[in-house]
C-alpha cells in the first residue's frame, strides 16, 4: 500500500499543470481522465515509486515537489507503450523528459545519473577508458581487427556539458567529491 | 393530405414507432434490412435492470407489428431514394431478391437442414455459430420466412446443388426472383436504423481475434442466450469448456479520442447485467469488471449495481487494463490493470475476457444521410437541431429514433419512438374508421355444456423454464388430465412460430379451449388471446399458467420440485380453463379530451402533442407560472441555451394553441371513472373553489425538485454553502468574485446506502450540470480555482468531451470516504481525501457547491387518486421498466418527466411527446375496449339486501327501486370487475364474469390435491392481481427464492375473495391459506382490501371456534415493487404453517390437536 501524502491546499503549486503544458508537446498533460491504461501497460511497474497515472494526477494537482523528488521519473525505462496506449493520447514519457529536466534544475538528480555525467566531463565516455580496462578493450579490439579507438574531444564534450547547465551539476559533484 | 408515415428500421424503437402511429390510425410502412425485425433487442439474452428475458418481452412485439392491419411490413428492404418535402415526401424501396416465395413458405426450416453450406458465420449469432445460405435468421424471427443468401450460394456461386428446393414441399423456391423497386408516398419518416458496434481488433492490445478467449458484449450474449449457439452454457471457445474467471473490460474505443471521443452510455450496466447473469448460470464463476466511471444511466440502477456487488459478488476494479497476455498451454488470459483506489498495478488471471466495444454509428449512416438529406453529427450519428431536441432531424418531416441518433437504452428508446410518432403524425391524417377496419374470422360457437377439447402449450422459455425443472415431464403429465386433447412443449412460446402452431392445431383438433403454461399473464395473456382469436375462438377460453416467474425462477435450486409445483400450476390451469366460458368485451365511448398534470417542460410537450391532433387539453399546475425547474435554471445543456428566452420561446407557442386551457395554482382532488371517461375535480388553491372535468385520457407529469441537503455541511446555515441550482443562480447574477477558491461536491444525499442520509439512486443529471458550472465559472471568473470532489463522473454520450475540456483547467479529485468540512473562523476547511494521488488535502473554500439529488414531489395522494404505485424512492411505477415507459398499469393514464425518474431536459420532452402518442390512441380512435370482468346478478336468487350496493366503490351495482320487482342490478359500463359484491353476497346471487365461483373452485381443489406430491405443508395462496401477484412477478424477475409449498390463485382484488374460499381450501385439505393484496390506502378497487380485512378478522374468530388455528390462515400487503418482501412474507408463513405441522383430517381430532398447541 502506498504511504498517503498529507498536503494543505494553499501549498500545492498551481501552476505546476502549466508550466509543463506550455512546452512544446507537453499540452497534452491536460487530457488526462484517470482510466489508468497507462499503469496497465507500463514495463517498469515493479520499480517505480508512483505508477504513471498518479505521476500525471500529482503534476494537475500540483504536488509539485513529491513529483520531482520521485524516483518513478527516473525509472521509465520509457518504452512509450503508456503513449501508445493512452486513449486521451496524452504523451507521458515526453512529459517525464520534461519533468527530469525540471529535477535536474532543483537538483534533485539521483546520484546514478549525476555520477554519469561526472564521468562523461571527466573521461568522454561513459565507460571510463583508462588504466586496466583500456588494456582489455584494446587487446580485444587488436584480436577482431577493429583499428584503436580515437579518444573523444574532451573540449568539446565538456563545453556542451556546461552550455547546457548540465556543467553546474558536474561542478557541484566534483566539488562533492 | 396523407395517412402513410414510413418507419426505417425494425429494431425496438422502429416496432415502437410503427405501433404507435398504427395504434393511432395511420398507415405505416415498415422498412428492414434485414429479414427479420427485432433488431439488437433480439440478440440480448437478458435486459437491465430487471433480468427480463429480452426475447421473450420483444417477442410479442415483433408478433404484433407484423399483423397489425395498419402496419404493412417491408422485411429485407432498404430505401433508396426520398423526394419531396414534409407532408409529401417521395420514397423509392428497394425490396432485395430473396429467391424464396413468402406466400408459399411456412418456416419449416427443412431447407436449411438440407442446405451442404453450413458454416457460414451467422450474423445473429455475432459469428459463434453457423448458418447456412438458405437460412431463417433465428428462431423467433418475424416473419419466419426463409432467404437464400445468393452470395454463398451453391447454385448461384457454381451453379450447383438446388438442394434445397428438391426439399421444400412448399415449392417456395424461385431462383430467377429479381430485386423490385418500390414507390411509396409518405406525409413523414421515422428513422429507427439503429447501431453498429466497433470492431475491438483496432486495439490491437486486447488481441481480439487473435486470442480465442478474448470475445465481445455481444458475443458473450449469445453465449448467455439459451437460444444461442452454446444452448445457454457457458464455455471458452478455445476449448468448449466452462469459463470460472470472467473479466469485463469497458470503454473498448469509447472515450478514446482516436476511435470514439464519446461514452458509448450502456455499456456499464449490461457488463453489471452480464456479471449478474453469468453468476446465475454459474454460481462458482467469478466475475470481474474493470471500470473507470461506472456509469448508471435510468431508474433503479444504482441499486442494481449495489445489488451486483452485495448479492451477487461481483468485483469491480477501477482502472481500464492497458494489456492482455495469453498462456498458450490453456489460452488462459493475463490481464494486467492499475487499481486505481490504492494507486497500484495488479495481474489478474482470466479464463475469458468480454469487451465492450463501443456503440458506432452504423456503416451505411453517412449513405442513408445522404438518401434523406438529413445531418450527422460530430459523431457520425443522426444530427438534432440542439440538446434539448433529440427527436427532429435537420430537414423537416423527418425523425429520428433510438441509437441512430445517440447510444440508448431499450426504455429511453422507446419512450422516444412515442414522441417521434408523435411528431411524424404532425404532417399526417389518420385513415377513416372504414380503412381501418378488421375482418376477423366468426367465432366459433363454444356452449358451455360442450365437451372441453382442451390445447396445453408448455414453453421452456429456452433456459429459463427448461433450466429449472423437467419440462418434458409436464408434457406428459398434461397429457394424462382430463379433456387435454392435446399438448407440447415450446422452446418460446411467445414466438411467431408457436401462434402458427397453435392457431393450426386449434383448427386441426378442433380445440375449444387453450392453456399455455409459461412466464406471466401480466405481460403475455394478451398475446396468446390475439392467436386464439385469429383462429376464431373466443379470448376468455384460454388460461395462463405462470411456471416462470411464480415457478422456475423462484426455486431455481431445486427441480424436482420446481417440477412437481408446476405440475399442479397446470393442473389448476386446466381445471379452470374447463369452466370458463365465451365472453364478449365491453365497448365504451372516450370523451376526445384529456387530462394534464403538471405544467413543467415534460407537461407542455405533451399537451402541446395532444392539442396539435385537434384535442382540447386541460392542464392543471400546482404553481403560479409554467415551465418547472427550467424556471430556476440559468443556462440549458453545454450549448448553453438561454432557459428564460427558451421556455420565452415554448410559452409563445404554447399560449397560441387555442385547445389547451391551463389552470393554475390548481391541484387534482379527485379522480373517478376509467378509461374513456375519468371524472376529475380540480381544486383552484387561491380561491378554493372546485371544478368538475370529464376527459379520455390523463397525463402525469408531476415532475421533482433538487434536493435541499439541510443535514449536510452546514448547509443552510453558512450561505457560503449552496447547491447547484442555487450557484446558477448567482451565476445568472453575475455574483460571485473572480479569484475565490470553490469546492464543488458530489453526490450529497445521492447514492447513500439504504436508510442513510439521503436516497439511495443516482440522480443522472449533476454531474453535467457540475461541469457545466465548472467551465462557465472558469471562463467568467478566470482566475478562481476550482476543486471537483466527486465519486464517478456521469454524463451523457456527447457530454464526454466537455468532461475533458472541465478538466483541463479544474481540479477533480476522487473521494471513497465523504469528505469533511469545518468552518473556523468563518473560513470553510474542507478536508478530503484523494485516492488519485492518494493524497490527504486540506481546502480553504471560499464557497462550497453541493451536488444533491432530484426529488419526487409529493405525489402519494394523487397516486392513491388515480391507483398508480410509486416505486421505493416515490418515483411513479410506469408499466414496465423496458418497454411501457410512459404506460401506467392502469389503462388510459401515462406518465412523463421527471415523476418518472430523474432526467434531462432533452429526454423529458422526447417522454412527453411519447407520452401524448399513447394517451392519443383512445382520443382518436374514439373507442375502448373494455375486458368483460363485471358483475352479473341473478335475479331469482337476489334477496335485495343491498349489501353489494354498500361495498361497491363505484355505484355499479345496486337495487333498482324503480323496478316492480326489487332485485340488484349491476351496470356493465361502471363496474370495475373486483368482485367484491360477489364476495359480499350472501345469497350468492352475483357472479364474477371470467372470474366466478365454479371457475376457482376447481383450483382450490386442484391445489391441494398433486396425487403424487406429497410435500407438506401445501398452501393456497389467493393474489390480487395488482399489488401482491405483480410482487410475485417482480419476485421472480429478481430471482429471490423462496419454498415451494404455495399454490397462488389469481384475483382482480383480495374484496374477490369470500370466506367460503378459505374455508373450502381448509375443508379440501389445505394447511394454510394466503392472501395478498395491495397496501392499505393502495387498493387498485379504492377500498376492496379494507372489505378483505374485515373479512379476514371475522373468519380469524370463527376459525378457531370449528378448531383450526388461525394462524394457519395469513393476510399480508404486498405491493408490486415489493419483490424482496414477497418473499420473506411467503417463507415466514411457510415455516409457521411448518411449524403446526400438517392439518389433521378429521373434525375432532383438528380441535382436541390444534386447542392444545393454543394452550401450551
Amino acid at each position: 500500500m502506498t504511504e498517503m501524502i498529507k498536503k494543505n491546499a494553499n501549498d500545492l503549486d498551481r501552476n505546476f499543470r502549466y508550466e509543463i503544458s506550455k512546452k512544446v508537446g507537453a499540452k497534452s498533460l491536460l487530457n488526462c481522465i484517470q482510466c489508468g491504461v497507462c499503469s496497465s501497460g507500463c514495463t517498469v511497474t515493479e520499480y517505480v515509486d508512483m505508477q504513471p497515472h498518479r505521476v500525471v494526477a500529482s503534476c494537475l494537482l500540483g504536488l509539485k515537489d513529491e513529483v520531482l523528488a520521485s524516483q518513478a521519473i527516473w525509472t521509465c525505462s520509457l518504452c512509450h507503450r503508456c503513449t501508445e496506449r493512452c486513449p486521451k493520447n496524452v504523451d507521458y514519457s515526453f512529459i517525464l523528459a520534461l519533468l527530469r529536466n525540471m529535477s535536474v534544475k532543483e537538483g534533485k538528480i539521483p546520484k546514478e545519473y549525476s555520477g554519469t555525467v561526472v564521468t562523461i566531463y571527466n573521461n568522454g565516455y561513459v565507460v571510463p577508458y583508462t588504466g586496466g580496462l583500456k588494456d582489455n578493450i584494446d587487446r580485444r579490439r587488436n584480436r577482431m581487427g577493429l583499428p584503436h579507438l580515437i579518444p573523444p574531444n574532451l573540449d568539446e564534450i565538456r563545453l556542451i556539458i556546461e552550455e547546457t547547465g548540465l556543467g553546474e551539476l558536474a561542478k557541484k559533484k566534483k566539488g562533492e567529491e | 393530405m396523407n395517412s402513410n408515415v414510413m418507419v426505417i428500421g425494425g429494431g425496438i424503437s422502429g416496432i415502437e414507432a410503427a405501433l404507435s402511429l398504427g395504434e393511432q390510425g395511420y398507415k405505416v410502412i415498415l422498412v428492414e434490412k434485414s429479414s427479420s425485425v427485432g433488431g439488437r433487442m433480439a440478440q440480448l439474452d437478458k435486459t437491465f435492470p430487471t433480468l427480463d428475458c429480452s426475447i421473450c418481452i420483444l417477442a410479442p412485439k415483433m408478433v404484433e407489428v407484423s399483423r397489425h392491419p395498419n402496419v404493412e411490413l417491408l422485411v429485407y428492404s432498404e430505401v433508396q431514394e426520398v423526394s419531396g418535402e414534409a407532408g409529401n415526401f417521395s420514397v423509392k424501396v428497394l425490396k432485395k431478391a430473396r429467391y424464396v416465395n413468402w406466400d408459399a413458405c411456412t418456416g419449416c426450416g427443412a431447407c436449411s437442414e438440407k442446405c451442404p453450406m453450413k458454416k457460414i458465420p451467422s450474423e445473429f449469432e455475432e459469428t459463434m455459430g453457423n448458418r447456412t445460405a438458405i437460412y431463417i435468421p433465428f428462431p423467433q424471427a418475424v416473419p419466419r420466412k426463409a432467404v437464400i443468401d445468393a452470395e454463398k450460394c451453391l447454385y448461384f456461386t457454381k451453379n450447383a446443388c438446388k438442394l434445397c428446393e428438391k426439399e421444400c414441399e412448399a415449392g417456395a423456391i424461385i431462383w430467377d426472383m429479381e430485386d423490385d423497386l418500390v414507390e411509396y408516398n409518405v406525409a413523414s419518416i421515422i428513422c429507427a436504423t439503429g447501431f453498429d458496434l466497433l470492431d475491438p481488433s483496432v486495439l490491437d492490445r486486447y488481441h481480439y481475434g487473435d486470442y480465442p478467449n478474448v470475445i465481445t458484449a455481444m458475443q458473450y450474449e449469445r453465449l448467455l442466450s439459451a437460444s444461442g449457439p452454446t444452448e445457454g452454457e457457458l464455455l471458452k471457445p478455445s476449448d468448449q469448456k466452462h469459463a470460472h474467471n470472467i473479466g469485463f473490460i469497458s470503454c473498448v474505443g469509447s472515450r478514446n479520442m482516436d476511435v470514439c471521443s464519446y461514452c458509448s452510455k450502456f455499456c456499464c450496466m449490461y457488463q453489471t447485467k452480464e456479471g449478474v447473469v453469468t453468476r446465475e448460470h454459474a454460481p462458482d464463476a467469478n466475475v470481474t469488471i474493470f471500470f473507470n466511471d461506472i456509469r448508471v444511466i435510468g431508474k433503479n440502477q444504482e441499486e442494481f449495481i449495489e445489488r451486483a456487488k452485495d448479492e451477487y459478488g461481483l468485483v469491480y476494479y477501477r482502472g481500464i487494463p492497458g494489456d492482455i497476455r495469453e498462456n498458450p498451454e490453456n489460452h488462459n488470459l493475463y490481464v494486467k490493470h492499475a487499481n486505481l483506489d490504492t494507486g497500484e498495478v495488479e495481474i489478474s488471471e482470466f479464463d475469458l475476457v468480454v469487451l465492450a466495444n463501443a456503440v458506432i454509428p452504423r456503416k451505411d449512416a453517412e449513405q442513408l444521410a445522404n438518401i434523406l438529406g438529413i445531418e450527422q453529427n460530430e459523431f457520425g450519428f443522426f444530427k438534432t437541431k440542439d440538446s434539448t431536441e433529440d427527436l427532429r432531424s435537420t430537414r423537416e418531416g423527418i425523425y429520428v429514433t433510438g441509437c441512430c441518433q445517440s447510444p440508448d437504452d431499450i426504455a429511453n428508446s422507446v419512450a422516444k419512438a412515442g414522441g417521434a410518432a408523435a411528431l411524424a403524425a404532425t404532417h399526417a391524417i389518420p385513415l377513416s374508421g372504414e380503412e381501418t377496419k378488421v375482418e376477423l374470422i366468426p367465432l366459433k360457437v363454444v356452449n358451455p355444456g360442450d365437451d372441453p377439447r382442451i390445447g396445453v402449450f408448455i414453453c421452456r422459455c429456452g433456459i429459463n423454464i427448461a433450466g429449472y425443472m423437467d419440462v418434458p415431464t409436464l408434457v406428459d403429465y398434461a397429457k394424462t388430465l382430463p379433456n387435454v386433447v392435446f399438448t407440447m412443449e415450446n422452446k418460446y412460446s411467445c414466438s411467431q412460430l408457436t401462434q402458427d402452431i397453435i392457431k393450426e392445431k386449434i383448427e386441426e383438433l378442433n380445440l375449444n379451449r387453450v392453456v399455455v403454461a409459461a412466464c406471466t399473464p401480466r405481460t403475455h395473456e394478451h398475446l396468446f388471446q390475439k392467436t386464439i382469436r385469429e383462429a376464431g375462438l373466443n379470448e376468455y377460453l384460454f388460461n395462463f399458467v405462470s411456471i416462470r416467474e411464480l415457478d422456475s425462477w423462484v426455486h431455481m435450486h431445486d427441480n424436482p420440485k420446481a417440477t412437481d409445483k408446476a405440475k399442479d400450476l397446470i393442473r389448476m390451469g386446466v381445471a379452470r380453463v374447463r369452466a370458463q366460458r365465451a365472453e364478449l368485451k365491453i365497448k365504451g365511448e372516450v370523451i376526445p379530451e384529456a387530462l394534464v398534470v403538471g405544467g413543467g417542460i415534460a407537461g407542455m410537450s405533451a399537451a402541446t402533442e395532444i392539442a396539435n391532433k385537434g384535442f382540447k387539453v386541460h392542464l392543471v399546475e400546482k404553481d403560479d407560472k409554467l415551465g418547472g425547474q427550467l424556471n430556476l435554471i440559468y443556462k440549458i445543456n453545454f450549448d448553453r441555451i438561454d432557459s428564460r428566452k427558451f421556455l420565452e420561446a415554448k410559452l409563445k407557442e404554447f399560449n397560441t394553441q387555442k385547445n389547451i386551457t391551463t389552470y393554475m395554482n390548481s391541484e387534482v382532488a379527485d379522480v373517478k371513472g376509467s378509461i374513456g371517461n375519468f371524472n376529475v375535480k380540480v381544486k383552484n388553491k387561491s380561491d378554493g373553489k372546485d371544478l368538475n372535468l370529464n376527459v379520455g385520457t390523463i397525463i402525469v407529469a408531476t415532475g421533482a425538485y433538487e434536493y435541499k441537503p439541510e443535514s449536510w455541511y452546514d448547509y443552510g446555515e453558512n450561505d457560503k454553502v449552496m447547491t447547484q441550482l442555487e450557484l446558477s443562480e448567482k451565476l445568472r447574477n453575475d455574483a460571485l468574485k473572480d479569484g475565490e477558491t470553490l469546492v464543488f461536491i458530489h453526490c450529497v444525499g445521492s447514492r447513500q446506502p439504504k436508510d442513510g442520509n439521503g436516497v439511495t439512486y443516482c440522480s443522472l443529471i449533476c454531474c453535467s450540470e457540475s461541469i457545466r458550472h465548472a467551465l462557465y465559472v472558469k471562463e467568467t471568473y478566470p482566475n478562481s480555482n476550482i476543486y471537483v470532489l466527486y465519486r464517478d463522473i456521469r454524463v451523457g454520450t456527447d457530454e464526454e468531451p466537455y468532461y475533458w475540456k472541465a478538466r483541463e483547467n479544474v481540479n477533480y479529485i476522487r473521494f471513497k470516504e465523504y469528505p469533511t468540512v469545518d468552518s473556523i473562523n468563518g473560513k470553510l476547511n474542507v478536508k478530503v481525501k484523494d485516492i488519485l494521488t492518494q493524497t490527504h488535502l486540506n481546502i480553504e473554500a471560499d464557497r462550497i457547491v453541493l451536488s444533491t439529488p432530484l426529488i419526487p414531489h409529493d405525489t402519494k395522494k394523487l397516486g392513491e387518486m388515480i391507483k398508480c404505485a410509486r416505486d421505493q424512492n416515490g418515483y411513479f411505477l410506469e408499466a414496465h421498466v423496458k418497454l411501457r415507459p410512459v404506460d401506467f398499469a392502469t389503462d388510459g393514464i401515462y406518465l412523463a418527466g421527471t415523476c418518472h425518474s430523474p432526467k434531462g431536459i432533452a429526454d423529458s420532452i422526447s417522454q412527453g411527446r411519447g407520452a401524448a402518442a399513447h394517451a392519443l390512441i383512445p382520443l382518436i380512435s374514439g373507442e375502448v375496449e373494455n375486458e368483460p370482468l363485471v358483475s352479473v346478478v341473478d335475479p331469482a336468487l337476489c334477496i335485495s339486501c343491498q349489501k353489494c350496493e354498500e361495498v361497491c366503490n363505484f355505484g355499479a351495482i345496486g337495487v333498482n327501486f324503480d323496478n316492480d320487482v326489487l332485485v340488484s342490478e349491476s351496470n356493465p359500463l361502471l363496474c370495475k370487475g373486483c368482485g367484491d359484491c360477489s364476495a359480499a353476497c350472501p345469497a350468492g346471487a352475483i357472479t364474477m364474469s371470467h372470474f366466478a365461483d365454479n371457475q376457482i373452485y376447481p383450483m382450490i381443489r386442484e391445489a391441494v390435491q398433486g396425487e403424487f406430491v406429497d410435500e407438506r405443508p401445501r398452501i393456497v395462496a389467493f393474489l390480487c392481481n395488482w399489488c401482491s401477484y405483480a410482487g410475485a412477478d417482480t419476485c421472480g424477475v429478481s430471482r429471490f427464492q423462496y419454498p415451494t409449498n404455495i399454490r397462488p390463485i389469481r384475483v382482480m382484488c383480495t374484496g374477490r375473495i369470500p370466506k367460503h374460499f378459505v374455508l373450502q381450501a381448509f375443508l379440501e385439505g389445505a394447511d394454510g391459506v394466503f392472501i395478498g393484496g395491495c397496501h392499505i390506502g393502495d387498493c387498485h378497487y379504492i377500498e376492496g382490501n379494507y372489505d378483505m380485512l374485515q373479512r379476514y378478522n371475522e373468519l380469524h374468530e370463527l376459525l378457531e371456534s370449528v378448531g383450526i388455528n388461525p394462524d394457519r390462515y395469513h393476510l399480508e400487503w404486498v405491493s408490486a415493487s415489493e419483490g424482496k418482501r414477497f418473499s420473506e412474507v411467503v417463507t415466514e408463513f411457510v415455516n409457521k404453517v411448518k411449524e403446526l405441522g400438517p392439518l389433521p383430517k378429521t373434525g375432532d381430532k383438528i380441535e382436541k390437536k390444534e386447542k392444545a398447541k393454543e394452550g401450551a
